[in-house]
């Protein structure tokens, strides 16, 4: 599976307006609505569901890093999309830290190997510093995704 | 005689010349772990366990989160061996690149002066499916 597999492009947002976990968590939500891979009746119904999981405990998994998810039946396959923050979003993450880069998953109820498969490739990449560092510097959505395009081609 | 000899001679060349080289088979290409052939297992230091992973989500992240939060319990070192790949069991990055569904057999192994607490700990987490409730998803498959 590669990045650009589940992150939509259109989707892409690259300055967060929101500083806090719920307002970041509907912008992505909305930018997914707007993009038309959600259904926009559906967007109030997926962000109470990604944050019902937040309250499970935190998906800021450190290093600047979250990965905020929910499984939901208006999705037939994995829906997803990344975004930046210049300011950090306080997120409660693992290690207290404000999280920059954002990583929004909603997968079909019944196909957790694909969620899987994507929390690898999230993980997998963010282990590169030169990666983390790029995807911070990205300005422009054409920015992020020649980035994920690129990372996705070495990786094969 | 010296026509056996030679025969047998012959017959000692080493068969093949790639015995050694490396596998690529081996490494899991989807993995950036660094590949290992087995766990220690000669030091007494060090315990290993096989556990199977039994809960329906697999080692998504707040089933790793536990284990590593667990993990960081104990002073021993934590390795995590899956596919012929090795995990670090106290880093959540590391884990999430098992991606290791239902099913999969993977192995705990600790070194220190608590390894044998933190396997037996650990080993319990995996088999108790993460004290989470174990989300069916038989019944999602078959409805309409």
């Amino acid at each position: 599976m590669k990045l650009l597999d589940f992150v939509s492009r259109e989707a892409i947002l690259v300055d967060l307006d929101a500083a806090g976990k719920e307002e970041a968590i509907r912008e992505i939500v909305a930018a997914l609505c707007q993009a038309g891979r959600l259904n926009v009746a559906d967007q109030e119904s997926v962000s109470r569901a990604i944050l019902n999981r937040e309250q499970l405990g935190s998906t800021g998994i450190g290093q600047g890093v979250a990965v905020p998810h929910t499984r939901h039946p208006t999705v037939d396959r994995l829906v997803g999309t990344v975004a930046l923050s210049r300011g950090g979003v306080e997120f409660a993450a693992l290690d207290n830290e404000p999280v920059y880069i954002l990583f929004l998953l909603i997968s079909p109820p019944n196909q957790p190997g694909d969620h899987l498969r994507a929390l690898e490739n999230i993980s997998r990449h963010l282990k590169d510093e030169r990666f983390v560092s790029f995807l911070r510097q990205a300005k422009t959505r054409e920015n992020v995704v020649e980035l994920l395009e690129e990372y996705d081609q070495s990786a094969s | 005689m010296t026509r056996l000899l030679i025969t047998n001679f012959y017959f000692h060349q080493p068969i093949g010349s790639d015995r050694g080289a490396f596998d690529p088979n081996r490494s899991n290409p989807r993995s950036a772990a660094k590949p290992s052939l087995s766990p220690m297992t000669h030091d007494p230091s060090s315990f290993s366990r096989q556990v199977e992973i039994t809960n329906a989500l697999g080692l998504h992240l707040r089933t790793a989160a536990k284990f590593e939060e667990s993990a960081r319990r104990f002073r021993a070192d934590v390795r995590v061996f899956f596919n012929g790949c090795e995990y670090n069991g106290k880093s959540i990055m590391s884990l999430l690149t098992m991606a290791a569904e239902k099913g999969a057999m993977i192995t705990i192994e600790a070194k220190g002066d608590d390894a044998n607490e933190a396997v037996d700990v650990l080993a319990e987490l995996v088999l108790a499916k993460f004290h989470e409730i174990d989300e069916e998803l038989g019944a999602e498959e078959s409805a309409p």
